[in-house]
C-alpha cells in the first residue's frame, strides 16, 4: 500500500447523497480477474452525460468532496479502485458506507468525515473556483482551504492513521499476529463454531 | 456480571487481541468466496507468497455470474468462463471446499451456507459480499467485507475491526395475513431511510421475530445492509436449532448437544444495552413496494407516491422511472417479474408463489423468471411439485444462481422495462442498464405477474 499523508490539490465537488457503488462503478465493470486500472471506470455511467462533475475539470484532482452516505450498497471493492486509479487520495464527506470505509483505508483512500458546515464550505470554495487549492494533511489532522486560508480539523483513529501514513496494510499486520491466532483456536475448545 | 447483548457475546468470544488505541483482530469461523470479489485476492496472496492459513474454514461457491438456463462449460461470455476458471484454480491449489457449477451444493453463497448447515449460531462469519448480512438470521455475526479483507481473512483467518455500534429493532404487534419480513424490510426502510444504521450491527427481536420462520429472518437480515447497518442479528431459539440440526453439514451427536448447550446462552441479556433502540409496530404494515431508485423509496402498495420536487435526488429518481410525484403504482404496467436472488430464493418464496400461481396463468404482456437459490432449493420444489404449477402458469423456472438481481450474468432487464422483483436493490441500471425495478415481497410480485400489473 502507498504511503497517504499531506496531499495538495484542486478538488471536484460531487454533493450528491446516497452515491451507491453500482453507481460509482456498475456490475458489468467487475469480471477483472487482475487487480489493473479501474480508473476509467469511474462512474462511467454518469460520466456519458457532458454536465456530470468530473467532466467540468481537467488535470489530476486528488480530492473529491461528496455527499453523505458516499459508497452505500454493493461490498464492491473496486469502487474504491475505481477512486484510486482515476487519481484522488482523499475523499471528504459528512459520512461513509461501512463497507466503502474500510475498503477506502484498506487501499491508502483516506475517507475523511467532517461536519456539515465544513463540506458546505469546502464544495462552495471548490464550487466558485474550480481552481481552489485544498490541503489535507493527515498526520496533523487538518484540511486547509488555501482560498479562504481556512483551517478544519478532523477525526481519525490512531490505528487508521498510522496505516495510512506509513502505508501498512493489514495482511501483514495480521500475518505478523499468527503464533495468537492458532493459538486462539486450538485452545478455545469449540469444535462447533 | 457485566450484561451483555448476544452481539457482544459473540463478540468477546472471538476477540483474539485488541491492539493498543487500535482496532480489534476478531477471528473469522467462517469465510465464504465467490468468483467476483476473490480472484484479486489469490492474486495478492501469490504475488506475496502467503498461503491460505486455514482452508477447512473458507468455503467457495460460484454464484453471481453463473448462467441460469443451462450449465455448458466454457459459459457464453468469455469474462464471466475467466472468473469462474480462476476460483476453480485458485481453491484447487489453496485446497478450499469449492462447489462448483454442477455440485449439488451450488447455489447462491447466502441461500447455500445456511441450509447446508455451515452457518451456525455463535459464528463469525464474512464473505465478499454485502448480502451476507443475511446469515446473522441463525445468530451469528455476519458481515460483508471488500476483497483486501478477504485478503487478510483468507491468509489468516482474521480481520481487523473495531466493534460497531449496536441497534436493537424491536418489532411488536403482528404481521397481516399476506404481509411478510420483505414487507417489514421495505416499511423500516421507507420510514428510517438507507443510512440510518450506518456504523451499527442491528438486533431484531420482539413478538414478530419470533413468530417468524428462519427463511422469513433471513430476508429481514438480508436487507439490513440497505439499512446502511454492518449486519442483522436475531437471537436464536428452538426454531433455529431445529433449522441447524437438520441441516447435511451441521455437528452431530456429541457434538450438536455441546453446541446446542452453548447456542442457548446465546441471547441479549435484560438490562444490556443498546446504543439506540427503535420500536415498530408490525400491525400497521401492509403489503410495501418501491417507486424509485434505492431501497427506501417505498410506500405501502395503495399509497400515493410522496411529493418532494424540491429534491433534486428524488425527481432525477422519478425521471428515470418515469413515475409522477402524487400518482399511485397501482394499475401500471409491468414487464417483468423476478422471483429469487438472497433475499427471496429459498422454498419457503416458492411454496408462497406457486400457492397464488395455482390454477392461473400469468399476464400475456409478463415474462416472469423464477430462480431458486440454490440446486437444494431447485431439487425440493421438484419433489412438491411446484414446477408443475410455475410451468402451466406459463413462467419460466430458471437454473440457480444470482441473476436478474444484479446486471452481471445474461439475466438482465431491458431498458425502459419494469421489473417488479423480489430482489435487494432497486438502484439505477441495477438489474441491467436502464432497468426500472419495482421491490417487493413474493406475495406481491406474483399477483402482478397475473395481473400483468401492479396489483395486491
Amino acid at each position: 500500500m502507498e504511503k497517504n499523508n499531506i496531499t495538495i490539490s484542486k478538488a471536484v465537488v460531487f454533493k450528491s447523497d446516497n452515491i451507491d457503488t453500482d453507481k460509482i462503478i456498475p456490475a458489468r465493470f467487475l469480471k477483472a480477474v487482475n487487480r489493473g486500472d479501474f480508473g476509467d471506470k469511474l462512474f462511467c455511467d454518469l460520466r456519458t452525460n457532458p454536465n456530470f462533475c468530473i467532466n467540468q475539470y481537467t488535470g489530476n484532482r486528488k480530492i473529491l468532496i461528496a455527499g453523505n452516505n458516499f459508497g452505500c450498497g454493493s461490498s464492491r471493492e473496486h469502487a474504491v479502485w475505481a477512486l484510486y486509479d482515476y487519481g484522488f487520495r482523499v475523499i471528504i464527506a459528512t459520512g461513509f458506507a461501512d463497507i466503502f470505509k474500510n475498503n477506502a483505508y484498506n487501499n491508502g483512500l483516506c475517507p475523511l468525515i467532517v461536519s456539515q458546515k465544513c463540506v458546505d464550505e469546502l464544495a462552495e470554495t471548490a464550487v466558485k473556483n474550480k481552481d481552489s487549492m485544498f490541503e489535507v494533511n493527515i498526520e496533523s489532522q487538518y484540511i486547509k482551504n488555501y482560498e479562504t486560508n481556512t483551517i478544519y480539523n478532523f477525526d481519525i483513529e490512531q490505528f487508521r492513521k498510522e496505516c495510512l501514513i506509513n502505508g501498512f496494510d493489514n495482511t501483514s499486520w495480521l500475518l505478523s499476529m499468527k503464533d495468537d491466532i492458532i493459538k486462539y483456536e486450538t485452545t478455545r475448545n469449540q469444535k462447533y463454531l | 456480571m457485566k450484561c451483555k447483548t448476544l452481539f457482544d457475546k459473540i463478540w468477546d468470544n472471538h476477540i483474539v487481541k485488541t491492539i493498543e488505541n487500535g482496532p480489534e483482530i476478531i477471528f473469522i469461523d467462517r469465510e465464504y468466496i465467490h468468483e467476483v470479489t476473490s480472484p484479486t485476492a489469490f492474486e495478492t496472496l501469490r504475488n506475496r507468497n502467503i498461503k491460505v492459513l486455514m482452508p477447512n474454514r473458507i468455503t467457495a461457491v460460484c454464484d453471481h455470474n453463473v448462467p441460469t438456463h443451462n450449465r455448458k462449460r466454457p459459459v457464453d461470455d468469455p469474462l464471466s468462463e475467466k472468473q469462474l476458471s480462476t476460483l476453480e484454480k485458485n481453491c484447487k491449489d489453496f485446497n478450499i471446499d469449492f462447489y462448483n457449477l454442477e455440485h449439488e451444493y451450488n447455489g447462491i453463497v447466502h441461500v447455500i451456507g445456511p441450509e447446508l448447515g455451515l452457518t451456525r449460531p455463535g459464528m463469525t462469519i464474512v464473505c465478499g459480499d454485502s448480502h451476507t448480512s443475511t446469515h446473522g438470521a441463525l445468530g451469528c455475526i455476519a458481515f460483508g467485507i471488500g476483497t483486501s479483507e478477504v485478503e487478510n481473512v483468507t491468509a489468516s483467518q482474521c480481520l481487523l475491526q473495531y466493534k460497531p455500534l449496536q441497534m436493537n429493532i424491536i418489532v411488536e404487534g403482528k404481521l397481516k395475513d399476506g404481509v411478510t419480513s420483505k414487507d417489514l424490510a421495505l416499511y423500516i426502510l421507507a420510514k428510517y431511510g438507507t443510512d440510518f444504521g450506518t456504523k451499527h450491527f442491528i438486533e431484531f427481536s420482539g413478538p414478530v421475530i419470533s413468530e417468524m420462520s428462519i427463511e422469513a429472518r433471513m430476508t429481514l437480515c438480508n436487507m439490513s445492509i440497505e439499512m446502511g447497518a454492518r449486519g442483522g442479528i436475531i437471537a436464536p431459539d428452538i426454531k433455529t436449532f431445529e433449522y441447524v440440526k437438520n441441516t447435511p453439514l451441521s455437528p452431530k451427536d456429541k457434538d450438536f448437544e455441546d453446541a446446542l448447550s452453548y447456542w442457548k446462552t446465546l441471547y441479549t441479556d435484560k438490562d444490556a444495552k443498546f446504543d439506540k433502540t427503535i420500536k415498530i409496530n408490525a400491525s400497521e404494515i401492509i403489503p410495501m413496494i418501491t417507486f424509485g431508485t434505492n431501497p427506501g423509496m417505498g410506500i405501502p402498495i395503495t399509497e400515493q407516491i410522496p411529493d418532494k420536487t424540491d429534491d433534486k435526488k428524488f425527481v432525477r429518481a422519478l425521471r428515470y422511472m418515469n413515475f409522477k410525484a402524487g400518482e399511485t403504482l397501482i394499475g401500471k404496467k409491468i414487464d417483468y417479474v423476478f422471483i429469487g436472488s438472497c433475499t427471496n430464493g429459498r422454498i419457503e418464496d416458492f411454496r408462497i408463489c406457486a400457492q397464488i400461481l395455482k390454477g392461473k396463468k400469468i399476464a400475456e404482456n409478463v415474462t416472469v423468471w423464477i430462480v431458486p437459490g440454490s440446486f437444494s432449493v431447485l431439487k425440493q420444489i421438484k419433489n412438491e411439485g411446484l414446477d408443475k404449477i410455475f410451468k402451466d402458469s406459463g413462467a419460466e423456472m430458471r437454473l440457480p444462481g444470482c441473476s436478474a438481481c444484479l446486471g452481471m450474468n445474461a439475466d438482465k432487464i431491458p431498458e425502459g422495462k419494469y421489473c417488479v422483483s423480489t430482489s435487494n436493490r432497486n438502484f439505477e441500471g441495477r438489474q441491467g442498464s436502464g432497468s426500472r425495478t419495482l421491490l417487493a415481497s413474493v406475495y406481491t410480485a406474483t399477483a402482478c405477474a397475473i395481473a400483468g400489473k401492479v396489483v395486491y
